[in-house]
């Protein structure tokens, strides 16, 4: 069926006035994996929330099995078949899986809910799909995979033929990537039409069947995979190829400027989740952090940064012990972050950009005489950043809610970058943000490690953190499993295996990630 | 040109520089006034005996100096009742803007008002009462007074915030209640302490001069002269100055608009948060004050003055921003005026019709959802605006 789903000429603009869809195109067979690839920003997250009903589109139409329909909620998605698998999952982490599959449908046996009944519908859709979930099991014991396939089992067992997956690999290990393509081609050929979302090409090339590529909120064109490079699709997205080799020179480091030392971190329910961690990180150098989500570095992330108190251990700066110091404290002593979300923690999205640069600056007597805050100062100075960082803005005075994600991402690094500092911590820089912005951040982060600041690095984009850092560290359940104090002769293969616990270092070796 | 064109000319380029967001504000602010001011015409015309005369006075009341036919006496009397109820709104619309604008929804004003109040009073008679003291330089007492109000209604509103900080009890709960500890102290102190002047029953000891802050038949002319609303207006500007142009407004800006942002960049969230509420506090008891010593030369305060509620509705119409809190004021004080005069005539309606006013206004101030579709429509529109621009451009355009 060659018209299964149609999106046609279908236009999205958001509150802040940003076009995210402009007139695109998309359709859809029956019983075909779509691939629609885009940078980050390019309109793909967009397109696929107006087809779940999250988002209206403002023209154009949606038509499905022949059908205009018009889809107001996730609701009327869900009625019209269509199921999508979010990058962060939608799941109630105290239940069961067959609690959380049925939730929205539940079974009842007349007045309260039927736990039977719900079992053996979970379990009659894993064996007809073939996926092996225990469904007594509780969510918040599950591995982040079988916490995805939960999410696919959630939209199946509400008779969905149209699923759409959000980068699901994007929290996957290699390995467990491999096995969802398995279990995802096996639907397809039950005549499941899959839409994935992804910019990694070589999972696109490897699963896919065709695939659209969208570019600044606009429809490049479609092929079959098999008449396209991953080369070719690369060129379509960003026009010039990619290349994430950023020139730099070996690191050349000096004295300690970050040492962690047993640290221990408890979460509020009380579990461990950094456990006796030790390691430094020099100056001059770029210490690089990978692991699957949810192994401790968060937690320890939040420790180093202040944002939250840890339990034992010790985490000295530039040789002061940080325990009782609150953030003023940290950042008086060389502390600069760019924080994992950048909308929550690094900017207000209701203030200027002047005013977010000068954020962290205001008791610097530079800007301010003692009461009064030095508006010349202010200006200039921002101007100046405005104009070094590259800000796509109107002027400093505009608000940073009206700007893309990543001029707001330049807005962080510019006023972090712009204050005293030894110690930067960067934490997934470039998530979210366009190839251009990425590279920016990349290249100033380098420029920073040349200055003779120590970085700390945690990305979850391999690619990244293989290339900027100096020396890796990989932390699987809340230990550091590896230690690499040269990342040029590691493969991304193995770098999967330690992440996923597969392979183990020794206490030699992990022991030099701390510097002494 | 024609004269029609060049008006739209002046209006384009008043609104030219603006971005959507403050355009859609203004025309939503206009649009629910609109909105009030009918509804305040339908009910008129429906309850009123004469109808044409209650809507000039309603709408005209305040500025009845201008009117030939009114006797100058009561035509600057009406005017004085516009004076007179706008000075209260200057401050609490300073106060809870400024509280506001860090996110503390300490409701705690009513109760700062009284014990401002209530202390002024105390001072005062104390000081300058007609039988217990010897008569003092009335407006040393004054300054004395305002002062220990101040300290008074930080107090009140700094309870709350304590409260949250200790035991992270919700502040809009806690100061809700104290509003009514307030008035039972006002009440206590007036029934069964020795500021009661034993010859009255609800009222404190008078002190010898009239009426402090306020001059009746200023210089010889009609004119009555309130030294509070110099005060209000010098709140209001010192507020507007304090959240915008020092350090510590700044960061009280920053905790209100993203608390988490506020920790990152490393403010001292707890203490910033406790000191507007206490700021609020204070200019709430200098609110109190300023009242009494401009309304009475006694104390006298056993019910709700209802203050600390306009502070809110002053805060909505002002956007947080001590700056329009001028205007605010004086709009909701003109109404109030025009409602109250347009009450004392023969077969007007009762002067309550402005809160049905007030009440409209902020209520479609509040819903989100109103104009919504107009909203999308400008947003959309501005962004295909900007794209065409672009393209014949080749670059990204400013405005």
């Amino acid at each position: 069926m060659e018209n299964y789903l149609v999106m046609e000429d279908v236009t999205k603009i958001y509150n802040n006035g940003i076009i995210a869809n402009d007139k695109v195109n998309f359709s859809a067979r029956k019983g075909e994996i779509h691939a629609i690839c885009g940078e980050n920003g390019a309109g793909k997250t967009t397109l696929m929330k107006m087809l779940f009903g999250i988002e209206q589109p403002d023209e154009g139409k949606i038509i499905i099995k022949g059908k205009e329909m018009r889809l107001n909620s996730p609701t009327d998605a869900i009625k019209a078949g269509i199921g999508m698998v979010h990058q962060h999952f939608m799941q109630v982490p105290t239940l069961t899986v067959a609690e959380n599959v049925t939730l929205g449908i539940e079974p009842t046996n007349g007045v309260v809910f039927d736990m039977e009944k719900a079992i053996k519908m979970t379990s009659e859709c894993c064996e007809k799909y073939g996926f092996e979930i225990n469904p007594k099991a509780h969510i918040q014991d599950l591995s982040v995979g079988v916490k995805q396939k939960v999410e696919i089992v959630k939209a199946l067992v509400k008779g969905c033929e149209i699923l759409i997956l959000d980068e699901p690999t994007a929290v996957l290990t290699p390995q467990e990537t491999k096995e969802l393509f398995v279990q995802l081609k096996n639907l397809r050929d039950s005549g499941c039409t899959i839409i994935f979302i992804s910019h990694k090409l070589n999972e696109v090339k490897e699963l896919c069947d065709r695939v659209t590529v969208i570019k600044k909120g606009k429809t490049i064109g479609v092929w079959n995979i098999k008449d396209v490079t991953e080369a070719d699709i690369s060129r379509y997205m960003v026009g010039v190829d990619v290349d994430l080799d950023i020139p730099k020179k070996p690191a050349e480091p000096k004295e300690n400027v970050l040492v962690v030392k047993d640290l221990t971190v408890y979460n509020e329910a009380g579990k461990k989740k950094v456990d006796g961690v030790s390691f430094s990180v020099r100056k001059g150098e770029i210490v690089g952090i990978a692991g699957v989500e949810g192994n401790g570095q968060r937690e320890m992330i939040d420790a180093i940064t202040g944002l939250s108190k840890y339990s034992y251990g010790s985490i000295t700066l530039m040789g002061k012990e940080v325990k009782d110091m609150d953030i003023r404290g940290l950042r008086t002593n060389g502390l600069v972050h760019i924080p994992e979300d950048r909308n929550l923690y690094g900017c207000a999205r209701s203030m200027s950009i002047r005013d977010n640069m000068i954020a962290d600056k205001i008791t610097d007597p530079k800007y301010n005489n003692g009461i009064f805050i030095n508006e010349k100062a202010i200006k200039d100075d921002t101007d100046k950043w405005v104009d070094e960082f590259g800000v796509l803005c109107d002027d400093g005075d505009q608000l940073v809610g009206m700007l893309s994600g990543g001029n707001v991402q330049k807005v962080v690094v510019a006023r972090e970058f712009t204050s005293y500092s030894e110690l930067v911590v960067c934490d997934q820089p470039t998530r979210g943000i366009d190839v251009g912005a990425a590279e920016f951040v990349r290249e100033r982060m380098v420029h920073m490690r040349d200055q003779g600041k120590a970085i700390l690095l945690i990305s979850a984009d391999l690619a990244e953190i293989m290339s900027l850092s100096d020396s890796l560290i990989v932390m699987h359940g809340g230990k550091i499993n590896a230690f690499f104090p040269d990342v040029k002769t590691l493969t991304e293969e193995d770098l999967g295996f330690y992440m996923l616990g597969v392979k183990h270092m020794s206490e030699e070796e992990i022991r030099g990630a701390l510097h002494e | 040109m024609s004269e029609k064109k060049q008006t739209q000319g002046a209006i384009a380029k008043l609104f030219g520089g603006m971005d959507v967001e403050s355009r859609f504000g203004l025309m939503r602010m206009a649009v629910a006034i609109a909105i009030g001011l009918g509804t305040a015409v339908i009910l008129i015309l429906v309850c009123a005996k004469n109808p044409a005369e209650s809507l000039k006075f309603f709408f005209l009341g305040p500025l009845q100096i201008f009117n030939p036919n009114v006797p100058k006496g009561i035509g600057w009397n009406y005017f004085d009742q516009w004076i007179q109820s706008m000075i209260p709104l200057l401050f609490t619309g300073t106060a809870v803007a400024i509280m506001f604008s860090a996110n503390k929804f300490n409701l705690g004003l009513e109760g700062a008002i009284m014990c401002g109040g209530l202390a002024c009073g105390w001072v005062c008679c104390l000081l300058d009462g007609d039988i217990q003291a010897p008569n003092a330089n009335p407006f040393l007492c004054a300054v004395i007074g305002l002062l220990v109000a101040m300290a008074a209604g930080a107090l009140v509103t700094l309870i709350p915030a304590l409260l949250e900080k200790k035991w992270g009890a919700s502040i809009m709960v806690t100061s809700l209640m104290l509003n009514y500890i307030s008035l039972y102290i006002s009440r206590y102190c007036l029934f069964s302490t020795t500021l009661r002047d034993t010859r009255t029953s609800k009222y404190s000891w008078q002190w010898t001069e009239d009426v402090v802050l306020t001059f009746r038949k200023f210089m010889g002319t009609r004119f009555t002269l309130r030294l509070g609303l110099f005060i209000g207006i010098a709140v209001v500007i010192i507020g507007w100055a304090f959240l915008f142009k020092t350090k510590w407004g700044f960061k009280i800006r920053q905790l209100g608009q993203n608390p988490s942002f506020a920790k990152y960049v490393g403010v001292g969230i707890v203490s910033a948060g406790i000191l507007v509420q206490v700021i609020g506090g204070a200019i709430g008891g200098l609110c109190g004050a300023t009242v009494i010593l401009g309304n009475y030369n006694y104390y006298y305060g056993v019910d709700l003055t209802g203050y600390g509620w306009d502070g809110v509705t002053m805060a909505i119409f002002a956007g947080n921003n001590p700056k329009r809190v001028l205007p605010a004021a004086l709009f909701i004080a003109y109404i109030r005026a025009g409602a109250s005069i347009m009450a004392t005539q023969p077969g007007g309606p009762i002067n309550e019709l402005t809160k049905i006013v007030e009440g409209v206004i902020v209520l479609f101030l509040l819903a989100e959802k109103f104009l919504a579709k107009t909203h999308r429509k400008m947003i959309v529109e501005e962004a295909k605006r900007k794209q065409a621009l672009k393209a014949v451009t080749g670059e990204e355009v400013a405005k």
